[in-house]
């Protein structure tokens, strides 16, 4: 628990002196829906089809722009070498990764969530709780795969260009839980017909979690 | 084992008294069957090697991965081939062929992982890593295609229910010369793959 602390609490300091990912992903996440904007012909029909759909591929592009930054950092000036060499549980080191990039997938996604309404002009009347509840899980799921991925992609030849590519076939249940689940919160929809989504989702994150954590020495050790 | 992968290849078709179309899906069931037990035995070779390390692991997760890959694509080709007439469409996003189409996906990836991973001990434990997330990742591919297309019945089996004595014949006999067929390959394909780590280790002992 210590450790899993300590690496949160260095990146999240880390983050806070250069701030770099949090606010490149974000002005990512301004631009994305900006040339959504331009792009998508939105009236009162489609908004509810639309909408989530977009809402979740701008939460994986911009969170995989993310990732990929947080390991790129501990590879730099080999600090990585250095946290491997404390007697620490891999599997500690590989939670506190996942916080921390959830941390950041989660401001993000809510920024995002924010821009989508405020831009579009949408009057959110669906269960605003389900729709947190929602988010919240397809951003653990993201992050799991997401942590365990970027480890991998960061070392190998095609270092961040492979990330996308391993990532995105993975992680499809969540996007069509997530898009499912979102787009029937914004038509209304109540919890007994989110409930299938839900419990997908939770599923996902709970098997991935458990899955990448055994197998994360694996991966880590090898960079 | 060639010659019976052979006659059955050719004493198979000659059984059938099903249309023309029909029987594709002899080979149709054929492949899928071959690619099903070749991702089975990259995901148990893979928690091997990760539980152990041994070479002739990720020699045996790589060689079938690679097989299966080559099986499912001819699954879904035949199966396009299949469903033109009998559907009317080359393609649907049915559960299972959707779950099917990622499954091609992710062992293309899992290939794309071997050959851009580096050396050979991190490359087989990333592609052992993956192999694993990817097989646990099949069955919750498949149950959200379900769950967001509602309810679809599973169209599969040839059509009009009952299968006859002959077809049934003709069907295990080529998931028999499937299978045999596959174990062939498996085998020269390992043998080519400890050849080339042979030669490889000749090649480093020479420089140096």
């Amino acid at each position: 628990m210590n450790t899993l602390a300590a690496v949160l609490w260095k990146d999240i300091i880390n983050e806070l002196r250069t701030k770099e990912i949090v606010l490149s992903m974000a002005a990512f996440s301004v631009v994305l829906v900006v040339i959504f904007n331009f792009s998508l012909v939105i009236n009162r029909d489609n908004i509810g089809h639309l909408v989530p759909s977009f809402l979740w591929i701008s939460i994986i592009f911009v969170g995989t722009l993310g990732l990929s930054r947080t390991f790129a950092i501990e590879k730099e000036n080999s600090a990585i070498t250095g946290i491997l060499i404390s007697p620490i549980d891999r599997s500690m080191l590989y939670f506190a990764k996942v916080l921390s990039n959830l941390l950041y997938v989660l401001i993000v996604q809510f920024l995002l969530l924010f821009l989508f309404l405020f831009m579009f002009n949408i009057n959110l009347t669906g269960n605003i709780l389900m729709l947190i509840i929602v988010m919240v899980l397809g951003a653990v799921g993201f992050s799991t795969l997401g942590t365990l991925f970027s480890t991998m992609a960061i070392n190998t030849k095609l270092r961040e260009l492979l990330l996308p590519v391993i990532l995105f076939p993975v992680i499809i249940p969540v996007i069509i839980n997530a898009v499912k689940a979102t787009s029937l919160i914004f038509s209304g929809g109540g919890y007994t017909e989110i409930k299938p989504f839900l419990n997908i989702l939770i599923a996902f994150d709970i098997i991935f979690l458990v899955t990448s954590a055994l197998v994360y020495e694996f991966v880590v050790e090898e960079s | 084992m060639l010659v019976s992968t052979y006659a059955a290849f050719i004493y198979a078709p000659t059984e059938v008294i099903m249309g023309h179309i029909q029987r594709i899906f002899y080979f149709h069931m054929g492949t899928v069957w071959v690619a099903t037990i070749a991702f089975i035995i990259v995901f148990v070779a893979s928690i091997l090697y990760l539980i152990n390390g041994k070479r002739k692991w990720d020699v045996l997760a790589y060689t079938s991965a690679e097989l299966g890959v080559f099986f499912i694509t001819l699954t879904i080709i035949t199966g396009s081939i299949w469903a033109k007439p009998v559907w009317g469409t080359w393609w649907t996003w049915d559960p299972q062929l959707t779950t099917t189409f990622i499954l091609w996906i992710l062992y293309i990836v899992y290939l794309l992982i071997r050959a851009n991973s580096g050396y050979d001990e991190k490359k087989a434990k990333y592609s052992a890593v993956f192999a694993i997330i990817a097989f646990i990742d099949l069955p919750l591919v498949y149950i959200s295609a379900r769950v967001m297309r509602g309810i679809s019945p599973v169209v599969f089996g040839p059509g009009g229910g009952g299968i006859e004595p002959k077809m049934l014949n003709a069907l295990l006999i080529t998931l028999v010369s499937f299978t045999l067929l596959f174990i062939l390959l498996l085998v020269e394909r390992i043998k080519i793959e400890n050849l080339k780590y042979q030669i490889n280790k000749l090649i480093y002992t020479e420089n140096n």
